[in-house]
């Protein structure tokens, strides 16, 4: 290329880039095994409300749209009653429900609503209010992987923290928590 | 002999009903849009099980995501912003073909890179075996 070098030295030159560039691509190709291959979201990006308009689910004739969320800051639970962990923490959820007063809105995804609301009346219903996404659209347009998730939102709708699958209660009180607080005091 | 006939139309059978199927579930007006949704979805990943297109996934994630790009074909919006609405929601990585920006550049660039780094050391060589 640009230098010329010959002799013992070149070859030794030649050598160590070959060795060289093995060695980068091994450790390239290692740290490949060891990376997740899953899609990650995001989980603190700051994101608006998606624009919708979906029957609640306990009374179908009636529309939820985004303003019945606004107002403070707040929860969203995703989940299906088809989804094991999203029956499993239902428990957790009535207890949030009654011992803080942040609401707590429902997202039923791709579910029965006869079923939905048999389980609720069964269970106790912890959801200010509960819309059906029967064909998923809010779910995509809120960027939702799987069932179950939790946002937390402020109080002008922008979702602040994205939590995947089962919510503990230690996760709760440690990061919820706080950042509901936060956002409350901001938003006085 | 005729048994195996008798394979061969039943297997036809099901390539002809799977076919029949896919239409049925999102009805197009035009076979422009059927054409778009199939290039879509089988261009994007399903965002929960890496190695499957959107066209090949059934989990419920993978079927609203097409029932959104379904409505919004329908809607008459093109590729590119279908395409943009869901590196939105999902990120490049439901795309099967990464985009050229800065954090892929290693991706698109290092293949050129050894390429070029190959074809000087060949050139060398041969430089030297003449002289």
């Amino acid at each position: 290329m640009m230098l010329r070098v010959n002799g013992q030295w070149g070859r030794r030159l030649h050598l160590a880039i070959i060795l060289l560039s093995i060695a980068g691509l091994s450790y390239l190709l290692w740290q490949g095994l060891k990376a997740n291959p899953n899609y990650q979201p995001p989980l603190h990006k700051l994101k608006a409300l998606p624009d919708f308009s979906l029957p609640n689910a306990l009374c179908p004739e009636q529309l939820i749209t985004p303003m019945a969320w606004q107002g403070q800051p707040a929860l969203i639970h995703i989940w299906a009653s088809w989804c094991q962990s999203c029956i499993a923490e239902h428990k957790m959820v009535q207890q949030i429900h009654q011992a803080y007063d942040w609401p707590i809105y429902g997202v039923v995804y791709q579910d029965d609503m006869q079923m939905v609301q048999q389980w609720l009346a069964h269970q106790g219903n912890p959801y200010q209010s509960l819309v059906a996404d029967e064909q998923g659209s809010l779910v995509v347009a809120l960027g939702t992987l799987a069932t179950p998730e939790w946002l937390v939102l402020d109080a002008k709708g922008v979702i602040h923290l994205r939590h995947l699958g089962p919510l503990t209660e230690k996760k709760f009180k440690q990061q919820f928590l706080p950042l509901l607080q936060h956002l409350k005091q901001e938003h006085l | 002999m005729s048994s195996r006939i008798g394979l061969i139309l039943l297997l036809q059978l099901l390539v002809v009903t799977a076919v029949f199927a896919a239409q049925e579930i999102y009805p197009f007006e035009s076979s422009h849009q059927a054409d778009l949704f199939e290039r879509l979805t089988k261009e994007t990943r399903c965002v929960v099980c890496q190695n499957q297109s959107l066209a090949e996934s059934n989990v419920p994630i993978a079927q609203s995501i097409k029932t959104a790009i379904y409505h919004k074909i329908l809607l008459g919006q093109d590729s590119a912003t279908i395409k943009a609405f869901l590196q939105a929601q999902y990120g490049d990585y439901i795309l099967y073909t990464p985009p050229f920006n800065q954090a892929t550049l290693g991706l698109w660039g290092g293949p050129l890179l050894f390429l070029g780094l190959a074809v000087m050391y060949l050139w060398r060589a041969r430089g030297k075996h003449r002289g």
